[in-house]
């Protein structure tokens, strides 16, 4: 194996220019499980905790190598109660916003909110420069997004007008360290429009349209119209059975926690 | 009761602890030896096969592999891993390597390669070709008829019904309880079905080997008994036992799941052939797949009360899945009853019966609580109903019914271990302390009348009461040896295993009450079958009650020799001087030192050892009690189930060591909490676990568990050592009663199959249109 | 083989690495430190937290060729004012939190971390520090008790 440790993004470019095909490693929380139990024995890694531009924050910017400790002080609340919820405490110390975007797993917990504010992703190649592609453009499918061999992802960009009324939930099966059965992200604006994106009930996180444009062009919903904003919420998601839940259980639960993260928000 | 003594009922330090705080490399796995060769395992991956052909010469000639095991090049006779007296209660249907696997995760091969990369790197040439077979993958589909025959071998042993996939079967009548049901205002009946959990110690299984400089094989091993491993392992090698010698180090938890040969066979081998040390360390998921399981159980209960709130007959049918083998299968079904009817001894009509079933499933095994946790939860949420239907106070309708001091239960002599069982009167039972100060700590009257939430979040309480046992009555034996040393200290060795509980420590405090010493003075050396005596081992909370006296009475021996060359130093009667403070000391206040004692006998007149070695084999064993109050939060939306509090009011005798015992309550109760809550083996349709590891299969952190109270009721054993009852198993079965009684007070739903997970606990309140 | 420089309890070491090896199998295996054990390999149960660079992380999903420069502090790396027991080591042993002590390293590596920035955290702080250490023997209650400050140490207690 041979690993590279590039100090800037100039020197990762480089290296992933030089090994379009090599391992990106941040983290480790999803790789070095692949490693020390499915044998994974990648022929490059570019390990990039030591590239400074990927460890921005500011500005409507994270970088892909803040991890989730710095984020439990993001100035996003969202996106901080997201952070508070990951693993441990040595998980928050070593995973990133990156690795999730890396991993692409529908559970992943910084998801949910960058969907819900419409984040966008940026990356950058030494052939393709840079681009940054709407999350729902990076995000394709469990476990694949469309990152190019030889890219990079640089970090997320966030709108700026983001109102302080973020929510973030999750059920699973106990508190801590939970993975989580169902998630979700509520942001609400001084409008009144909301948009809401949940994890782990889809092949992606998801936004939920219909809820949304319901509950957006109601000022002062009622406990009625957030109890429907639950149900269309919970018709749009799009879960599936597997060892944590059914789907149908998922599907009932990303209601609740949706419609309990409304009422947070107009509390 | 506890302040007539010095040491003992103290919270003495554990004197294994620095050891283990500092990171010492005290464990089987930390030892490094040289030229070590590493074992991998392939397993099985189908539920039940016949192995057609298998090829290990690709995996043989990789270099760097020294040996591949299969059932071709291997001892064939057969045994049972379970760890227990002999002959073993458990059926002998297992080999070190069959032509048979029997559940996904079955031993078919190993290799021994010089490092634990190429050892996994070359189970992937062993060409295996099986002819895969029908498999019953449940109770029912190994119970239907035409089912396919998991044990058809013919050299098996002590199968109850082979044919029939019956591994044991029990039936044991008092009086006459159909007839008794009719005689009852009020009959319950629930039943109630259990799940695969698993031990999860944080230590997986590890042993190593290495022949010593006598080319005597030594296993270093994580064990809870080290002479039945040596008799096992010596008799599937067919090794004199003089030539094996077993050492138990520290080891990282047990909980039942480390009373079993599961590695020690292999590695032995493994050395005997190579001349080389071997190591061999399950992963987590080896651990979860091909260690051993708690036996899930259905068990139904029916029981009847009089119209005055006593019991008048109780009967349980238990159907237990032992899984591929039987290892502890016809044990555990019997503690299923006889760990749980003796506590409501009011009822003299009582029916127990039992079948434990193989299946092509994970295997079970001992784990704290051996059926009498698997049992509890129908009977104590049955019992929960009666007492509604009798509008009772679930504890006033325990106040009616249970056992006492002075009392008997024909169960205690009609159901053992494997057999019939002891006759035997109580002689300390604190459960009305019991109920009382847990009813007063947890403020169970203050929250049991409290209205029914209506929000999506409901709290309520619910409560259970419990027994265990101290040892198995004329089957354990304990032993001990006290040797004394020139400085007035002593050395006690035993063969009682430590798996983290502290019975160096608490032993130690013991043999340091007798002899009047500082718990520092006793120096503990246990585990190793060169230089401790023998002792059944860590298992059916054996050890404070069983080697704990083993140790008083070597103690007292000690103490007696000690006295006699005293009495001659302060020329004066052995019967007059008394031991205390280090020193001897005559009527008259004259003393001398231990140390002055043991110097005279070691280089004064009439030399000797001063030392003895004493021996216990229980008459009975006296169950610790405990009364179970659980708190509980029910969000009727998601289901999930939050535990607010837990108070658990245990009678256990005299604590040797107090804040031991409460820890061993506390940590079964929050093991117990995992059981009743996240803990489940979950399986693909062929049988294989989807979640064996512990991102998948969750077990307690400390953000989900409620402040846990242990409350160590006033209470004195006499027969038991300074008045010590055994304490490490009752703890863990509280929770699935108390949880799932607290349950229903919350909501009005009643569950009957553990764990109570978010999605289970919302589909009954859905039914019950809740939510 | 790919060499790194490490510092590990204060001494550097140069080390040639193989493969993706953790960090973990590293200090064991390479460098005989044992007292942080390999419980899950998944980052799970805490029992081979070590601090690198200051921070608690599990050493099993280090790469160890990507901790190059980096300082490592393990448990025997600690130590109190006199050379003795460090105040979390004393405080976990006085209090009777450990039983089979398998998890009781990683617990002190975690516990040293937070008083090193809280010196009297809440009970709930303490969980909220060892979230990521299972112990399977205590129920967390005495380790509980022995790292909160003594006034906020209600675990156990009437809620």
């Amino acid at each position: 194996m041979q690993i590279l440790r590039p100090r800037s993004l100039d020197e990762a470019l480089d290296a992933l220019a030089a090994h379009p095909g090599a391992t990106l490693l941040a983290g480790g929380t999803d790789l070095m499980v692949q490693v020390n139990y499915q044998g994974r024995r990648p022929e490059v890694v570019v390990a990039l905790r030591r590239v400074p531009e990927l460890l921005q924050m500011e500005d409507g910017f994270v970088g892909a190598g803040v991890t989730w400790s710095r984020l439990t002080s993001a100035p996003w609340p969202g996106l901080a109660q997201a952070a508070r919820t990951v693993g441990s405490p040595q998980i928050r110390a070593m995973g990133t916003l990156g690795g999730n975007l890396g991993t692409a797993s529908p559970a992943g917990d910084g998801l949910p909110f960058l969907a819900a504010v419409g984040a966008g992703v940026e990356v950058a190649s030494r052939a393709g420069g840079r681009r940054t592609l709407a999350w729902d453009q990076f995000l394709v499918g469990p476990k694949r997004n469309s990152l190019q061999p030889g890219e990079l992802i640089l970090g997320v960009r966030l709108p700026t007008d983001l109102p302080q009324r973020q929510e973030f939930a999750k059920v699973g099966a106990r508190n801590a360290m939970v993975i989580s059965i169902a998630s979700a992200c509520l942001v609400r604006f001084a409008d009144g429009a909301v948009r809401i994106a949940l994890g782990s009930v889809g092949p992606t996180p998801l936004r939920a349209p219909r809820a949304e444009a319901m509950i957006s062009a109601d000022k002062h919903p009622s406990p009625a119209a957030a109890a429907e904003f639950g149900r269309l919420v919970a018709e749009e998601v799009r879960p599936i059975d597997d060892h944590r839940s059914t789907a149908a259980y998922r599907r009932h639960a990303a209601g609740v926690i949706a419609r309990r993260l409304l009422e947070r928000a107009l509390a | 009761m506890s302040d007539k003594f010095e040491v003992v009922g103290t919270s003495e330090r554990k004197v294994d602890g620095l050891a283990l705080i500092t990171g010492r490399p005290v464990f089987a796995g930390d030892l490094d030896l040289p030229h070590t060769l590493h074992l991998a395992l392939l397993a099985s991956p189908h539920a039940h096969a016949r192995i057609r052909r298998i090829d290990a010469g690709g995996a043989a000639r990789l270099p760097g592999v020294a040996l591949v095991l299969t059932h071709e090049n291997t001892p064939s006779l057969r045994f049972t891993t379970a760890g227990q007296g002999y002959p073993e209660p458990s059926p002998y249907d297992a080999r070190m390597f069959d032509s048979k696997v029997r559940f996904v995760g079955d031993r078919v091969a190993v290799v021994a390669a010089e490092s634990p990369r190429l050892a996994r790197e070359a189970l992937s040439l062993i060409a295996v070709d099986y002819e895969v077979l029908p498999a019953a993958l449940s109770l029912d589909a190994a119970l239907a008829p035409g089912a396919p025959v998991i044990h058809d071998e013919a050299d098996a042993e002590g199968i109850w019904d082979a044919p029939h996939n019956l591994a044991a079967a029990l039936d044991v009548a008092v009086g006459d309880t159909p007839a008794a049901f009719a005689e009852c205002v009020a009959v319950v009946e629930t039943t109630c079905e259990t799940q695969y959990a698993q031990h999860a110690p944080l230590e997986t299984h590890v042993c190593q080997s290495y022949l010593d400089d006598n080319g005597r094989l030594v296993l270093y091993t994580s064990t809870q008994v080290p002479f039945h491993l040596r008799r096992i392992v010596a008799r599937i090698l067919d090794l004199p036992i003089h030539r094996i010698r077993v050492v138990k180090p520290r080891i990282g938890g047990g909980f039942g799941v480390k009373q079993e040969v599961l590695l020690e066979d292999v590695c032995a081998l493994v050395t005997m052939r190579t001349g080389r040390p071997a190591r061999w360390e399950y992963t987590r998921s080896e651990e979860f797949v091909s260690a051993r399981t708690r036996h899930p159980f259905r068990i139904r209960v029916k029981v009847g009360a009089r119209e005055d709130g006593v019991l008048h007959a109780i009967e349980m049918d238990a159907i237990q899945n032992t899984g591929a083998y039987g290892t502890h299968s016809l044990t555990v079904l019997s503690n299923a009853g006889s760990k749980t009817l003796p506590l409501y001894n009011k009822a003299p009509h009582l029916r127990f019966t039992g079948r434990s079933v193989y299946t092509n499933l994970p295997v079970g095994g001992a784990y704290r609580g051996y059926g009498g946790t698997q049992a509890s939860f129908p009977l104590e949420t049955a019992l929960d109903r009666l007492a509604e239907r009798l509008g009772l106070d679930p504890v006033e309708l325990r106040r009616r019914n249970h056992i006492g001091s002075g009392e008997t239960s024909p169960i205690f002599a009609e159901m053992g271990e494997g057999r019939e069982g002891v006759p035997m009167i109580i002689k300390s039972c604190a459960i009305p302390e019991c109920l009382n100060a847990g009813m007063e700590a947890f403020g169970w009257a203050h929250k049991r009348a409290r209205p029914r939430d209506t929000g999506p979040v409901r709290r309520g309480v619910g409560m259970s009461l419990h027994m265990q046992g101290s040892g198995i009555p004329l089957i354990d034996m304990g032993a001990a040896t006290i040797k004394m040393n020139d400085d007035g200290s002593f050395h006690l060795l035993i063969g009682a295993t430590d798996l983290g509980t502290g019975s160096d420590t608490i032993l130690g405090q013991i043999a340091a009450e007798v002899l009047g010493v500082r718990l520092e003075q006793i120096v503990v050396y246990s585990s190793d079958t060169d230089f401790t005596p023998f002792d059944t081992g860590a298992y059916a909370s054996s050890t404070t009650y069983v080697t704990g006296k083993a140790v008083e009475r070597a103690a007292r021996e000690v103490e007696e020799q000690i006295r006699r060359v005293a009495a001659v130093m302060l020329q004066t009667e052995a019967g007059a001087v008394q031991l205390g403070d280090g020193r001897v000391i005559a009527p008259d206040g004259r003393s001398v030192t231990l140390a002055e004692v043991c110097t005279r006998a070691y280089y004064g007149a009439d030399q000797f050892q001063i030392g003895a070695t004493a021996s216990c084999v229980p008459e009975e064993s006296p169950p610790p009690f405990m009364a179970s109050f659980a708190e509980v939060a029910v969000d009727v939306e998601t289901g999930q189930v939050r535990v607010l509090d837990y108070v658990a009011a245990v009678d256990c005798g005299t604590p040797i060591n107090p804040r031991m015992a409460e820890g061993q309550v506390e940590g079964a109760v929050a093991n117990g909490i995992g059981y009743a809550l996240t803990e489940e083996y979950l399986f693909t349709p062929g049988g294989k676990v989807r979640n064996a590891d512990l991102s998948r299969y969750k077990i307690p952190r400390t953000l989900d568990l409620p402040p846990i109270r242990v409350i160590l009721v006033d209470s004195y054993e006499p027969t038991g050592p300074m008045g010590a009852k055994s304490i490490a198993e009752i703890g863990i079965n509280g929770p699935a009663p108390s949880i799932a009684n607290a349950i229903y007070h919350a909501t009005g739903v009643r569950l009957a199959r553990t764990p109570f997970t978010p999605e289970r606990v919302w589909r009954a309140l859905r039914e019950a249109g809740i939510g | 083989m790919t060499a790194i420089r490490l510092t590990v309890n204060g001494t550097e070491h140069l080390l040639d690495v193989e493969g993706p090896v953790s960090l973990l199998n590293l200090l064991r295996e390479r460098l005989g430190l044992t007292g942080a054990k390999n419980a899950c390999r998944q980052g799970e149960c805490g029992s081979c937290t070590v601090l690198l660079d200051g921070e608690p992380v599990c050493s099993c999903l280090v790469m160890a060729a990507d901790a190059d420069g980096s300082e490592i502090i393990t448990v025997e790396g600690l130590a109190g004012p006199e050379g003795g027991l460090h105040p979390v080591q004393q405080a976990l042993h006085d209090k009777g939190a450990v039983q089979c002590g398998y998890c009781t390293t990683g617990i002190v590596m975690s516990a040293v971390h937070l008083l090193e920035r809280n010196p009297t955290p809440t009970a709930e702080e303490v969980k909220e520090a060892l979230a990521g250490n299972l112990c399977r023997c205590t129920g967390y209650g005495a380790i509980v008790r022995a790292l909160a400050a003594p006034e906020t140490a209600t675990d156990g207690e009437a809620p």
